[in-house]
């Protein structure tokens, strides 16, 4: 449905968005997400239509900006970062302004605005000032305006950003309820409402993609890695013993202490790795003192993406500076 | 032109749901009344040409202040994301906007009515063709003035520098007649034709002369199109 391809952006000099490609199916529910400052909301502003970019195509049903602007834009309802409204108005003026733009009037105008604001619980505030509501009906307003001409494609940019923890839990499930019937594409940089609303997961960084994959995919490859931390009695044990043991174990510490032995170790299997692990230690009258298990979660996938790529980096900045030195 | 005329609507609603509408409406006619009565009751003489002289300065500052916020203000807070989001032209955004500036002349204009009227009422020997050209004259001015000053509230994001750099053009514009003296002469018709302050007394003469309009319509279209290009190329940065 939605086909991205060598998206680039630039400010000034800082490159914001650098060659992302991408396709979105229709029905699916796509989760940007990044730290602050990797590329999200550029690449969002460009999908709604706001700003240009600088080269690459993005076509929404075979419909480029260039070609066909006003029918793109009317596929599309956005939410931008910080929900801009015409606070002066009221809820039932600023969404009838939208709507009438969007070319629905009088009765059918009407209908949506009833469905609308039962949806986004906006029913009666409609005649309320903007400038008087809390921010979480405030978003609401903002999901309600994206929403108001039943777009097939919905994009929010951090939609749940500022909100306290009931309106975030409110507005979660209000977007997976749009998402049954519509294409949403959300940004983020908090993992858990990825992980909680989301089919797909794209990791952006840089302006790159970094990961791309359905959220289950994306964990599994970490779901059976399994990282233990332990402390045990004094044994004669050594590394190599443990190696002979479990082959694919790889060891990350082996401290021998007055009394005990600190082992830090990861591996990546199915089975439960600490049963096996103190089975074998008690087999060699070793007392477990202490033993911490890790599991893998979908922000352990962000850290290692996100630092790898700023490691990587680093070393070409440090490569470049050692080159300019050498020059001199 | 549904688009512009939604557009301006907004911009119509918004504007006076803000105290700023009604401040400025307030002070603009009380002004314009101190001029027409003064020469009333001091004088004795019933005639609007202090009014007209007074509202063609009032509209070197009232003006800026009322376009002022027409795009630095949805800059500003955001909105501006919503409207080019929308299925608009950056045209009909001008436009729209054009128009709530030109809405808002014309109902100050309206505002000046009693003071005419009371001029039917009082006054003799009474040319309403110079009346109805200086009329015009004012809304010309002002519609010229509007489109400078929308120029530039596409220019900044604060309301205040918007407001500085139109008052600056405008009064420029509006002084260029008092530094004809300074002109060499060979080119004096020139700096004579760009003043507005000259066209604005030829049309307030009475006649109307086609290059008087040539003169306004075409700075109307020339700041409009800034605008719009302005705004066209801030998008694609």
């Amino acid at each position: 449905m939605i086909r991205i391809k060598e998206l680039c952006k630039y400010y000034g000099d800082i490159k914001a968005v650098d060659g992302i490609s991408l396709e979105i199916r229709e029905g699916e529910i796509t989760g940007f997400l990044g730290p602050n400052g990797a590329g999200k909301s550029s690449t969002l502003k460009i999908l709604a239509g706001y700003n240009k970019a600088d080269s690459g195509s993005l076509s929404i049903n075979q419909l480029g900006y260039d070609s066909h602007p006003e029918k793109l834009k009317q596929m599309i309802g956005y939410l931008p970062e910080l929900n801009p409204l015409y606070t002066e108005l009221s809820v039932y003026e600023y969404l009838k302004f939208i709507a009438e733009i969007r070319g629905i009037t009088g009765s059918s105008f009407e209908e949506n605005l009833k469905q609308v604001s039962q949806k986004c619980g906006l029913t009666d505030r409609l005649s309320q000032s903007i400038s008087t509501l809390s921010k979480g009906y405030k978003q609401r307003v903002g999901l309600a305006q994206a929403i108001i001409h039943q777009p097939p494609v919905l994009i929010l940019d951090e939609p749940t950003n500022g909100l306290d923890p009931n309106q975030i839990i409110e507005i979660r499930s209000l977007i997976r309820e749009l998402g049954k019937e519509k294409t949403v594409i959300i940004s983020s940089h908090i993992l858990q409402e990825v992980q909680a609303i989301c089919d797909r997961i794209v990791i952006i960084h840089q302006g790159k993609i970094v990961a791309d994959s359905p959220k289950a995919e994306l964990l599994k490859g970490l779901q059976n890695r399994q990282s233990i931390e332990m402390e045990i009695t004094r044994i004669s044990l050594s590394q190599n013993d443990l190696l002979r043991q479990f082959p694919s174990l790889q060891i990350k510490l082996f401290e021998i202490g007055e009394h005990t032995i600190r082992i830090s170790c990861e591996i990546q299997q199915s089975n439960d790795f600490r049963l096996e692990l103190s089975k074998y230690l008690s087999s060699m009258n070793a007392t477990v003192i202490e033993l911490k298990a890790h599991t893998y979660s979908l922000e352990d996938v962000f850290h290692q993406l996100t630092r790898e790529n700023r490691s990587e980096l680093q070393n070409e900045q440090t490569k470049q500076s050692n080159r300019k030195k050498a020059d001199k | 032109m549904r688009n512009i005329l939604l557009i301006s609507k907004r911009e119509l609603l918004s504007f006076f749901k803000t105290p700023t509408a009604y401040i400025s409406l307030i002070v603009f006619i009380l002004i314009n009344t101190w001029f027409f009565i003064m020469p009333l009751f001091a004088g004795g003489t019933a005639t609007l040409n202090g009014l007209f002289n007074s509202i063609q300065l009032i509209w070197l500052v009232y003006i800026p202040v009322i376009s002022m916020g027409a795009i630095a203000r949805e800059r500003n807070t955001g909105t501006i994301e919503i409207l080019l989001t929308l299925p608009v032209r950056m045209k009909e955004i001008i436009l729209g906007k054009y128009i709530y500036i030109l809405t808002v002349i014309l109902l100050s204009l309206l505002l000046t009515l009693p003071h005419f009227l009371t001029l039917l009422i009082v006054g003799q020997n009474i040319d309403y063709g110079v009346i109805f050209c200086t009329y015009l004259g004012l809304f010309l001015s002002g519609a010229v003035y509007a489109s400078i000053s929308l120029f530039c509230s596409t220019l900044s994001n604060n309301q205040i520098t918007a407001f500085i750099i139109s008052f600056m053009i405008c009064l420029i514009l509006f002084s260029l007649e008092y530094a004809l003296i300074y002109i060499p002469r060979f080119i004096l018709p020139l700096f004579q034709y760009l003043s507005i302050t000259w066209q604005y007394a030829s049309l307030s003469k009475g006649v109307l002369d086609s290059r008087v309009f040539i003169y306004f319509f075409s700075l109307i279209t020339l700041f409009l199109f800034l605008s719009s290009e302005y705004m066209n190329s801030k998008r694609s940065n």
